[in-house]
């Protein structure tokens, strides 16, 4: 089509310029570090690069097209609507396509052909998703010039969308592509001669990103306030939190903390542990990891490489065949690959007793490998099935490990004396949900451990357990004793903590739904608290005053144009009201 | 065939008389005067058109109307002529027009404090010119 | 072709609390150039951007060679031109570029007249539009709307900031190209020598009515010019007969009346007039007239 030649000529140049100084800055990247192995922090910032290229190209292509008369000129041809659209934006595509995934695809090439690096699939995956991004951000980017500017930054929660989903490797590009497909259904909604009113049907294309942006920015408006609260002195947690509350404990040493979970028990044991807690040093078990890593993921939790510091080699895993490849850190030369096949992708973690020099432990979910330098082969340690490890320290004599279900006790010796599968001594499973948890603190005993969890990670939130606290005797023998389960208060109310629920619950939902799209297991799983009567009455409360007013509102309009709204505002509640008011706020209503 | 004579007439925008009056008008002098005779071929109305930089349909709107008058003759698929002169005006026409003709010559000439015989000799000596230059 | 071409009826637009078009009933027979005249605000611009579909109407319906203007087709588009005053036209092309797009874009395209019109110009087929002066690209837009074969032309304000010659040889091109003898043309502008030249029908709006719709000529002869010598107070505007406009020079009163005849002596005198006399008026200061109406005037000294 002429017009998708003639838009492609007005910025072909620039697009060329770009896309050389795009594969100068990866080629440079490249010489410096393997792009391929970065975390999801060094991605995202690649991702919002992308992003902010193809929102700004979208944003400059339309602003020149966007007042009155260059629009005019621009509509009035005798083209439909839509195929001025696609012309316009498929240049725009085409343009990213040039800036965006080619320098990567190139950069891929080269370090695939002329180096020993590992390039997977998903490395060459990663132009698309760059590509997409771009594009997604480039239409929020077409709209916000083309929308009236009551309403053109709502691209943003699209954007925010993809920064917030959980789902990873071709899961996200599925992700990506809908978001894409979304944000071009939003601009098709308002390419049309008269730009004040969106099309009928694909008004939900601009209605359902408003609402939710309403929404966001009513919860950013709670916090800012209880930030001035907080400025001015008068917020419940100033000066130190409320006695009893998870607040408290959340702040505290390991040593009080644990000895607050003693202090109000009744067993017979608990002032002696309470002793005992004050003469030792106890210590806490932290995670070190925030996600779990998946197979043929787009970015890394964190860099899947380790370095054999004896011989000097670098080992990286690939997706593809689920092996280890080593190439020497001096020259880049391939020295073969490790034969072993993991069953989930493995990340490097710290040390396990009896390691020398060259030598590092793998976590693979459950499993935990060896690598030993001097053979180069890999051999498994631990094997806790289907949970996933999160964490493992030594505590005195013992090994403490923490998967997301339970802490295990290992001997150090057998780690020392073996190459085998080690089992562990006891276990303790987790009383409570992973997700949930934000302490977890042990001592060690004659013959075993005392260990208090406090649970409470997300109790200011609505997905968050109710806050507790328990302590447990974990014996040698691998037998458990309940010391005390202590109930902690909530430290806010249930309007601060379901202000999220409340203020929409179909919104709350979806939001939710929305970040967990096609995600694989997680860590961040939690057990929520019933929701409070209090809450669904004022959510119901809420959501009857949206129909109301929407029934206000529309009460000049016939049936057609008012039941779609009218239902739309009893199942998002306010936000959809405001979304309403916003798109119906034309030039003629406006005072 | 008759050649298209020039049309020596300009118009004025801002004038308290329309286009196609001053057109009009202008025609009626130059043919009264002898400037065009009888036979002569006028301008195209395209071509009066781009000459005086207006409408088209304003000239063959004065065109018309000094056809109609008895003016300008058109001859089929040629174009027009001006008409052979006979007594175009009615008679009371003929009388107001005059009149009108003599109240404005008066009204320019009286302020001007010239004796009435000077006024007359020089009509007479310009009906004079006149009918030298239609002989 | 539908019997008129342009047809509005009650059509109101709204801004807010202002009217920009209030009960716009107006119909265009095809052919011929329509002149459309009327003070910044009068609503020309909202008018057209509703005909065009840009603009949804408050109440009323407009249409367009029969076609409803909320619901134009690509196949209608194509039947009408439109030149605005900005003369926007895709600055990086090249004027080859943009000519074979839109050659490309417009089935009935008319390669004589294009040529015709930028025949006016030298305008060079390799130079890039930003590169052309104004005049040439009003000239080189001209010969894009019209190659385009239009039913109905719409030109807003197109000689807008062009210099004298410019502007002549856009008229120029405009009247004289045998494509405009086919299509209906409307004219916007504030130029009266202009309209004066080319119009053959003379629409007049203001505050978004319509105030008057005749030929050029016949707009002229409805308003007249009367100065009178009243020693005192004249009559109140209100109770004037047709008032326009009145100016206070010297001691005499200068009154612009519409559609009165001889007897609009009688009323002056009736009124104190020691005499009064009539002249007819140029378009330039009818028009004005008739738009200073409703404009605040300075008050008279009492």
């Amino acid at each position: 089509m002429t017009l998708f030649r003639a838009e492609w000529s007005r910025m072909g140049t620039y697009a060329l310029l770009l896309a050389l100084a795009h594969l100068g800055g990866l080629i440079f990247l490249s010489r410096m570090v393997d792009l391929g192995q970065q975390n999801l922090a060094v991605h995202w910032s690649f991702g919002a690069t992308y992003a902010l290229v193809g929102g700004l190209l979208g944003f400059a292509q339309f602003a020149t097209y966007a007042r009155p008369n260059p629009w005019l000129s621009l509509i009035h041809r005798p083209r439909s609507e839509l195929a001025i659209a696609m012309a316009l934006l498929g240049a725009g595509w085409l343009v990213l396509v040039l800036i965006v995934p080619l320098p990567i695809a190139l950069t891929a090439l080269w370090q695939e052909t002329l180096t020993a690096r590992v390039v997977d699939t998903r490395h060459w995956l990663l132009a698309l998703a760059a590509w997409q991004i771009a594009a997604c951000a480039y239409c929020c980017g077409v709209f916000a010039a083309l929308a009236p500017r009551r309403f053109a930054a709502i691209g943003i929660v699209l954007l925010f969308w993809l920064i917030n989903a959980r789902a990873t490797g071709g899961s996200m590009l599925v992700v990506q592509c809908l978001v894409l497909t979304w944000s071009a259904w939003m601009v098709a909604a308002l390419f049309k001669a008269n730009r004040e009113r969106p099309r009928k049907l694909a008004v939900v294309a601009i209605a359902m990103p408003l609402a939710m942006a309403t929404y966001f920015a009513a919860l950013v408006a709670f916090a800012a306030v209880e930030l001035i609260w907080i400025a001015w002195g008068t917020h419940p947690n100033n000066g130190g939190p409320p006695p009893g509350g998870h607040n408290e404990v959340e702040k505290a040493t390991s040593q009080d903390r644990m000895l607050a979970a003693l202090a109000s028990s009744e067993h017979p044991d608990a002032p002696l542990l309470a002793e005992q807690v004050k003469l030792s040093a106890p210590v806490s078990i932290g995670s070190s990891l925030s996600r779990l890593p998946q197979w043929f993921e787009l970015a890394n939790v964190s860099p899947m490489e380790f370095d054999d510091e004896r011989s000097g080699v670098r080992y990286v895993f690939s997706h593809d065949d689920g092996r280890l490849h080593g190439y020497r850190i001096r020259d880049g030369a391939a020295v073969g690959t490790v034969p072993h096949q993991f069953q989930h992708p493995p990340l490097p973690f710290g040390r396990l007793p009896g390691m020398r020099d060259g030598d590092a432990a793998l976590v693979a979910r459950g499993r935990v490998y060896h690598f030993e330098s001097e053979s180069g082969q890999v051999s498994l340690r631990v094997d806790l099935g289907d949970e996933a490890l999160v964490s493992m320290a030594p505590v005195g004599e013992a090994y403490v490990a923490l998967s997301d279900r339970a802490l295990y006790v290992f001997d150090a010796r057998p780690f020392i004396a073996t190459l085998d599968v080690v089992a562990p001594r006891a276990r303790l499973p987790l009383p409570g949900k992973y997700g949930d948890l934000s302490n977890l603190d042990l001592i060690e005993l004659v013959d075993g451990h005392l260990l208090v969890a406090t649970f409470g990670r997300l109790a200011h939130d609505a997905l968050g357990a109710p806050p507790y606290q328990t302590a447990q005797v974990l014996r040698s023998d691998g037998t458990v004793d309940d010391i005390h389960r202590r109930a902690m208060s909530y430290d806010f109310g249930w309007l601060y903590r379901y202000q999220a629920v409340w203020l929409s619950p179909g919104l709350y939902t979806l939001r939710e739904r929305a970040k967990y799209l096609f995600a694989g297991p997680s860590l961040e799983s939690t057990a929520p608290a019933p929701v409070p009567h209090a809450v669904w009455a004022l959510a119901m409360v809420l959501g009857l005053l949206a129909v109301l007013l929407t029934l206000w509102r529309l009460h000049a309009n016939n049936g057609l144009r008012r039941w779609p709204w009218i239902v739309a505002s009893g199942l998002f509640g306010l936000p959809m009201l405001i979304a309403l008011w916003l798109i119906e706020l034309d030039s003629e209503t406006r005072p | 065939m008759a050649r298209t004579v020039p049309l020596l007439i300009d118009i004025a925008t801002g004038d308290t008389r329309p286009i196609v009056r001053q057109i009009t008008d202008g025609v009626r002098i130059k043919i009264s005067t002898g400037e065009i005779e009888p036979g002569d071929q006028l301008p195209s109305v395209r071509g009066l058109a781009q000459q005086l930089g207006i409408n088209p349909n304003t000239v063959a709107k004065a065109y018309a109307e000094l056809t109609t008058e008895g003016w300008l003759e058109a001859r089929q698929g040629l174009g027009l002529y001006v008409a052979p002169k006979r007594q175009r005006l009615s008679r009371g026409e003929r009388e107001r027009r005059f009149d009108d003709a003599v109240q404005r010559f008066v009204a320019d000439v009286v302020p001007l404090n010239i004796a009435p015989e000077e006024v007359h000799a020089r009509i007479d000596a310009e009906f004079a010119a006149l009918q030298r230059r239609r002989a | 072709m539908s019997e008129v071409v342009i047809e509005t009826r009650h059509l109101s637009k709204r801004f807010g609390s202002k009217f920009a078009l209030d009960q716009l009933s107006l119909a265009i027979a095809p052919g011929r150039i329509h002149a459309l005249v009327g003070a910044n605000g009068a609503g020309k611009s909202t008018l057209f951007r509703i005909l065009l579909g840009f603009l949804s109407p408050t109440a009323g319906s407009a249409r367009v060679l029969g076609r409803d203007c909320s619901a134009l087709t690509p196949q209608d588009r194509a039947l009408v031109g439109y030149v605005n005053e900005e003369h926007t036209l895709p600055e990086w092309m090249r004027v080859s570029e943009l000519k074979a797009m839109r050659q490309h874009e417009y089935p009935s395209w008319n390669s004589r007249a294009f040529d015709e019109v930028i025949g006016h110009y030298q305008v060079l087929p390799g130079q890039r539009v930003r590169e052309l002066s104004r005049g040439e690209r009003a000239g080189f837009n001209l010969a894009l709307a019209l190659a385009q074969s239009p039913q109905l032309l719409i030109l807003d304000e197109p000689t807008l900031g062009l210099d004298v010659v410019a502007k002549r040889a856009f008229l120029e091109s405009l009247m004289y190209s045998n494509a405009t003898e086919r299509c209906t043309v409307i004219y916007c502008s504030h130029q009266m020598e202009e309209i004066e030249r080319i119009a053959d029908d003379l629409i007049v709006l203001e505050r978004g009515r319509l105030m008057s719709h005749s030929s050029p000529d016949d707009f002229c002869a409805r308003v007249s010019h009367w100065i009178c010598d009243i020693p005192f107070m004249g009559p109140e505007p209100a109770t004037i007969p047709g008032f326009l406009m009145r100016q206070k020079l010297d001691g005499l009163h200068h009154y612009f009346v519409l559609d009165q005849g001889p007897a609009f002596a009688e009323f002056l005198r009736a009124n104190g007039a020691r005499n009064a006399n009539c002249m007819p008026v140029s378009l330039d200061r009818a028009v004005n007239a008739f738009l200073a109406k409703n404009h605040a005037t300075p008050t008279q000294s009492r």
